[in-house]
C-alpha cells in the first residue's frame, strides 16, 4: 500500500514526472511527452477535474521540471540540493555509463606519431666525393645491387627513408640490392626507379643507370 | 458472501445497464450464480438488456412490504444462472428512499446466496446512487469519450471519496475538522477533498491515518464504452491516472469497449447483444475486458478475506 501523495505543490521534480531519482534522460523525455499529453490543453482527461488555472499551473510545473532535469549541468545542481535537504541520496543518482561514439580514423589526427618517418635527413655532397670507399665503387665500371646498398648504408639512410622520398615501393628497392632482377619492373621503369634512387644517394644518376643495366645485361 | 460489484457512472446514456447485462451474462455462461438488482430506480429497464419479459415482481414490493424478503422478489431471465431483481417502476416515492429503508436493503443484498451481484445504478450523484456504491469497495465506473462522461465521473469519484471521508470520521469531526481545514487553506473544500485530506491529516494525523487507510482499501475498475474509431485509446487510461495520481485512490482501467450500431438494435428487439452478435468487436472487448475485471476482483477479494480471517 504506498503512501498518500502529497498535494502536487510539494513535490520534487522528480515526483512531479513520475520518475525515479536515477532516470536516463530518455526515461525523462518520455515521462513528460506522457505528462504533457495528459495535461495539455485540449485533454479530455484532464477536463473538468481541475480548473483551469490550476492546470496551467501543472504545466508550467512540469515543464519547469523537465528543463531542469533534461539539462546535465542543472540536473547536478538541483540534484546537489535535493541531497543537501536529505530527500535524496548520492547513490540514487543519475550516472551515465551508455557507450560514446568512438572514430574509426580520425581525419583530424597529427602527424606527429610518424615524424620520425617523414624527416629524411638530407644528405651532403661532399660527403659522398670525399668518402674514398664510395668513390672506389663508382669507379667501377659495373655497378651490383651489393654495391648500391654500401653505398646507401655508409651514407647511414635506410630503405624506408629511400622509400619516403622516392615512393619507390619497398620491395622493389630491395630486389634491386638483391640483384634479384626477375623480380623488378621493365627496363623503362627499371631506369627512372635507379635515377631516383640514385638522387636520393646524391651520386650521379646517369652513372648508376648505365652501371646497373650493363651488370644486370651480363649476369 | 456474494461479491457485490456496483456499476455506476455518473452520465445518464453511458450505458451502464447495458455493460451489467452483458457482464452478468458473461459471469452466468462462467457457471456462476450471478444476480443484477436494478437500482437505477425511477428508471429502471436493465431487463431490456438481458431480454427478460417485463417483471412481475420488483424492488418496491420488498419497499412497500408487499413481500416479507428481498429474494421473493427475485426474478428468473432467460440466461442461465442468471438472475435478477427489478427496480421500482409503480412507485413515485422510490427514487428517494429514506436512509433506514436504503440500510435495509443492502443489508438484505449482502445476505443474498449467490457468487456475484450486480447493482446497476442510477445517472446522477444522488446519494441513492452514492450509498449503493458504497456498498462495496471495488466499484466499477463506466464512462465513455466524452467531455461531458468524464466531468460527471469525475464528480461522481469525488462524491465517493467526500462520502467515505464522512463515514470514517463521525459527523461532529467531520464539520470541526472540515471548518478548520478550511480556516487554514481556502482551497481545503468539498471540491478539493485531497487537499482537505491533507488538511486533516496535519491537523489529526490519528483520524489523518485512518481515513487514508480506509481510502487506500477502495479499489476501482473503469470501462470506457461506446469507443469509436477515431477516438484516443488512451483516454481511459490518462483518467485513471489523473484519478490514481491527484486523489490517490486505486483505480485500474479494464479496457475500451468499441461502439457499435447493433448495440442499438439489439435493445430494440429486446435481445441480449452478446448473443445477438457474439463476435462483433464489441463482443470481443467485452470478453476481454471481463477476464482482466476477474482477475483484478480476484485479488482483491482475496485481500479482503485474508483480512477478514485476520479479524
Amino acid at each position: 500500500m504506498g503512501l498518500m501523495m502529497k498535494p502536487y505543490p510539494k513535490q520534487t521534480h522528480y515526483k512531479i514526472l513520475d520518475i525515479p531519482t536515477d532516470a536516463s534522460p530518455y526515461e525523462i523525455n518520455h515521462a513528460y511527452r506522457n505528462a504533457f499529453e495528459l495535461y495539455q490543453d485540449d485533454s479530455m482527461a484532464a477536463y473538468s477535474f481541475f480548473p483551469d488555472s490550476e492546470r496551467k499551473e501543472i504545466l508550467a510545473r512540469l515543464e519547469e521540471a523537465y528543463l531542469t532535469l533534461i539539462n546535465p549541468e542543472s540536473r547536478s545542481v538541483y540534484d546537489r540540493s535535493l541531497m543537501e535537504m536529505g530527500i535524496m541520496e548520492e547513490e540514487n543518482r543519475y550516472h551515465d555509463h551508455s557507450k560514446r561514439v568512438m572514430p574509426i580514423y580520425d581525419i583530424r589526427r597529427k602527424k606527429t606519431h610518424y615524424q620520425w618517418l617523414s624527416k629524411v635527413p638530407v644528405v651532403d655532397k661532399s660527403r659522398v666525393s670525399e668518402n674514398p670507399s664510395i668513390q672506389d665503387i663508382l669507379q667501377k665500371d659495373r655497378l651490383t645491387g651489393q654495391d648500391l646498398k654500401r653505398i646507401r648504408t655508409t651514407l647511414g639512410l635506410t630503405l624506408a627513408q629511400i622509400f619516403l622520398q622516392t615512393r619507390i615501393a619497398i620491395g622493389i628497392l630491395e630486389a634491386i640490392e638483391d640483384d634479384r632482377f626477375d623480380h623488378l619492373p621493365p627496363a623503362v621503369y627499371l631506369k627512372s626507379f635507379l635515377k631516383l634512387y640514385a638522387q636520393c644517394l646524391t651520386i650521379d644518376a646517369d652513372t648508376v643507370v648505365q652501371a646497373y643495366m650493363k651488370h644486370m645485361k651480363l649476369s | 458472501m456474494p461479491q457485490i460489484w456496483p456499476i455506476g457512472g455518473g452520465k445518464g446514456g453511458t450505458g451502464k445497464s447495458f455493460v451489467t447485462g452483458s457482464l452478468g451474462i458473461l459471469l452466468a455462461r462462467e457457471g456462476y450464480q450471478t444476480l443484477l438488482i436494478d437500482l437505477d430506480l425511477g428508471a429502471a429497464n436493465l431487463h431490456t438488456t438481458i431480454g427478460a419479459p417485463n417483471p412481475e415482481k420488483s424492488l418496491s414490493d420488498f419497499v412497500n412490504k408487499k413481500v416479507a424478503a428481498l429474494d421473493e422478489t427475485i426474478i428468473p431471465t432467460p440466461t442461465p444462472n442468471l438472475f435478477m431483481i427489478s427496480g421500482a417502476m409503480n412507485n413515485l416515492d422510490i427514487a428517494n428512499l429514506a436512509h433506514e429503508q436504503k440500510t435495509k436493503i443492502l443489508r438484505e443484498i449482502a445476505k443474498l446466496p449467490y457468487n456475484y451481484i450486480l447493482l446497476d445504478l442510477g445517472a446522477g450523484t444522488s446519494f441513492n446512487t452514492i450509498d449503493f456504491f458504497m456498498i462495496s469497495n471495488s466499484g466499477i465506473f463506466i464512462t465513455t469519450p466524452e467531455p461531458t462522461a468524464t466531468e460527471n465521473i469525475y464528480r461522481l469519484i469525488r462524491a465517493v471519496y467526500f462520502r467515505k471521508i464522512r463515514q470514517v470520521l463521525n459527523v461532529y469531526h467531520f464539520r470541526a475538522l472540515a471548518k478548520e481545514a478550511e480556516e487554514r487553506n481556502s482551497k481545503a473544500t468539498v471540491t478539493n477533498p485531497d487537499l482537505l485530506l491533507d488538511m486533516i491529516k496535519e491537523l489529526d494525523p490519528e483520524k489523518g491515518g485512518m481515513l487514508e487507510q480506509e481510502l487506500n482499501t477502495l479499489e476501482f475498475g473503469l470501462l470506457m464504452n461506446q469507443h469509436r474509431k477515431q477516438d484516443n485509446p488512451d483516454i481511459g487510461r490518462f483518467i485513471c491516472q489523473i484519478i490514481e495520481k491527484h486523489l490517490a485512490l486505486k483505480i485500474q482501467f479494464l479496457g475500451n469497449i468499441a461502439f457499435d450500431e447493433n448495440v442499438h438494435l439489439a435493445v430494440c428487439k429486446k435481445r441480449p447483444f452478446l448473443e445477438m452478435s457474439p463476435y462483433s468487436r464489441t463482443a470481443i472487448d467485452f470478453r476481454e475486458c471481463f477476464k482482466k475485471l476477474l482477475i483484478m476482483k480476484d485479488k482483491s477479494f482475496g485481500i479482503r478475506h485474508a483480512v477478514d480471517r485476520v479479524l
